[in-house]
């Protein structure tokens, strides 16, 4: 079923009767201001980003900034190292990316595929271990990590995004739907279960694989408050705390130009690949 | 031939008989379940066991019962803060509950710009939470400069204070929530909607229903479940709010936006009463797993429907 072709409550016939015509209008009318919310403060900030400090705080407000500063950019970029703060951060979430493609894949392979005995029992504890609530286990899961010297590493983060139930779920119901007689045959060439994994069914799996790292990419882009309490090395922070602290040390309209670098790259990512995770989105929604 | 010849390898203890697959599949499994254990069930665990300990910094300390339960359930504010949870999830209701499913159903509707607005409701999901936190923050920003208050001008009228306003805060923290996360859910409602066979709009066209009845008889109760299944869990979710009040408003002003998840934080971290907060925590786990229980029956009986 193609997505972009309607498929709601008005028929194909009714279209050109003058009542379903408005009903249309109403609707494109609600969507475009829904999106017009969405936008306006993006372009604020944007906009924002560009004017002094004197001009943000003046009165009355201008809309559009009166000299176009873009240098301003890269003074921020200097001035709060930002660019450290990318480079901790692309560290971390490579790392969170791997690991969970790896990790969950795995599982999700060996619950899909091979069902040993017994695998149900961990089936079972993903699903209710994906509902119970985590503010419980935060603070023992803290101490634990700090009793390992796991303080100012991103090690606990790569074990935390290697053990996602949610993406176990997604995986399994991928490899689901690969054919068995491809995974039967590799077996009989004597492949071992990790080498099927790697060599057939991973890349076979892009649209999952794609799904899992840009969700991965975003999340880990965007993690707070773990990171926050772990990691206190200023130059290991990730940009999420970095945004965080900086909200104290810069001026309003630098902050500004911050919260676009800190905003840009997830965005950019959503831009090229909106197939995948829109797709993933929806595929995890029915699944769930 | 071979495969019969695989097969055949098996191990057995006593009378319990693995298989080859059995094997490499736990083989392969391992990594995970030692990180499920480690990460999920053993702090539970802990958090129940040391909440009845008085902790010294992150040591355990003697047993002492339900002291850190009387300390937190008789401090003044706990009232208070339980009180602002519900408003958080009762904001989220009144606010963010109906829009996801309007916006869905509209989407369903149209075929031109459909991605367009797929791609927009969507958007702000994709930023760092805290980004658009901050972003909140400042569009709220309490003086003339402040995007809402600049439009409120554009209208001849007063700034207000907006989260500066006790009255308001919890509310407008949902209002950002529901403009971050609204896309998110309108495209599982929408995927809902992708379900629905079109011959029964067109069996219900001919018998003459229009629109409004067919959306009650027939896009309606097929969405009831999913709404039904995400009310418990936005229930669940709303419940454990602490990122967005510490980002935009730090419990603040005096308190008003003070949740339960929030309050534990400020026990572990910042008072140093690791009891206390895991003391609070477990509270918060029980009045939760109710509903978690409740959220598994009504999935249970909906997938039995199904």
């Amino acid at each position: 079923m193609s997505k972009n072709k309607a498929n709601g409550m008005i028929l194909d016939v009714e279209r050109r009767q003058p009542k379903i015509k408005l009903v249309y209008m109403f609707i494109y009318a609600v969507l475009i201001l829904v999106s017009i919310t969405i936008l306006l403060p993006i372009i604020w900030i944007l906009l924002s980003s560009l004017k002094d400090t004197k001009e943000f705080l003046q009165v009355p407000p201008t809309l559009l900034p009166k000299n176009w500063d873009f240098g301003k950019f890269i003074d921020v970029w200097h001035k709060s190292a930002i660019d450290t703060a990318y480079l901790s951060t692309i560290i971390l979430v490579s790392g969170e990316v791997i690991c969970s493609i790896v990790l969950n894949g795995l599982v999700g392979y060996a619950l899909s595929r091979l069902k040993p005995k017994g695998s149900k029992l961990v089936f079972i504890c993903i699903l209710w271990l994906m509902m119970i609530p985590h503010n419980l286990s935060m603070v023992p899961k803290f101490i634990s990590f700090i009793g390992l010297g796991l303080a100012d590493s991103y090690l606990p983060f790569w074990m935390m995004a290697g053990c996602n139930l949610f993406h176990v779920l997604l995986f399994k119901d991928f490899f689901d739907t690969i054919p068995k007689a491809l995974i039967e045959a590799a077996r009989i060439d004597g492949c071992s279960e990790l080498g099927i994994f790697m060599k057939i069914v991973l890349p076979l799996s892009k649209p999952i694989v794609m799904t899992n790292a840009i969700f991965t990419f975003t999340g880990g882009w965007g993690e707070f408050l773990f990171p926050y309490l772990m990691i206190k090395d200023t130059a290991m922070q990730p940009i999420a705390i970095k945004l965080f602290t900086l909200k104290e040390v810069l001026p309003v309209d630098e902050y500004m130009v911050a919260l676009i670098l800190a905003i840009v790259p997830p965005l950019l990512v959503f831009c090229f690949l909106q197939k995948y995770v829109l797709d993933g989105m929806e595929a995890g929604g029915v699944k769930e | 031939m071979q495969k019969s010849v695989i097969r055949r390898k098996k191990l057995s203890i006593g009378s319990f008989k693995l298989t080859k697959t059995d094997v490499s599949g736990w083989l392969l499994m391992l990594p995970f379940v030692i990180l499920l254990i480690y990460l999920y069930i053993l702090p539970t665990i802990r958090g129940v066991l040391w909440s009845f300990f008085e902790m010294k910094g992150y040591n355990v300390g003697e047993f002492i019962g339900l002291e850190n339960y009387r300390i937190v359930l008789q401090d003044t504010s706990f009232l208070v803060t339980l009180k602002n949870t519900i408003l958080y999830v009762f904001w989220s209701f009144v606010i963010g509950y109906l829009p996801p499913i309007i916006l869905a159903v509209m989407l369903n509707e149209i075929s031109v710009g459909k991605s367009f607005f797929r791609f927009t409701v969507y958007f702000p999901k994709m930023a760092p939470a805290i980004a658009i936190s901050m972003l909140w923050y400042y569009l709220f920003y309490p003086n003339e400069s402040g995007l809402l208050n600049m439009v409120l001008g554009f209208f001849g009228m007063e700034p207000s204070k907006w989260l500066q306003n006790s009255s308001m805060t919890i509310a407008l923290i949902q209002v950002s929530e529901t403009w971050r996360g609204m896309g998110a859910m309108t495209l599982l409602y929408f995927s809902t909607l992708q379900g629905i066979n079109r011959d029964l709009y067109e069996a219900s066209m001919l018998d003459g229903a229009g629109l409004w009845h067919r959306f009650k008889s027939i896009t309606l109760p097929h969405l009831f479940p999913f709404m039904l299944i995400n009310a418990v869990r936005q229930v669940i979710e709303v419940f454990q709010i602490m990122e967005q009040p510490f980002a935009m408003t730090g419990g603040g002003p005096n308190g008003a936006s003070m949740s339960l998840g929030l309050a534990g934080y400020r026990y572990a971290f910042q008072f140093f009463k690791v009891g206390n907060a895991l003391a609070l925590n477990v509270i918060q786990f029980v009045m939760l797993m109710g509903l978690t229980i409740i959220y598994f029956k009504v999935k249970s009986k909906i997938d039995d429907d199904v």
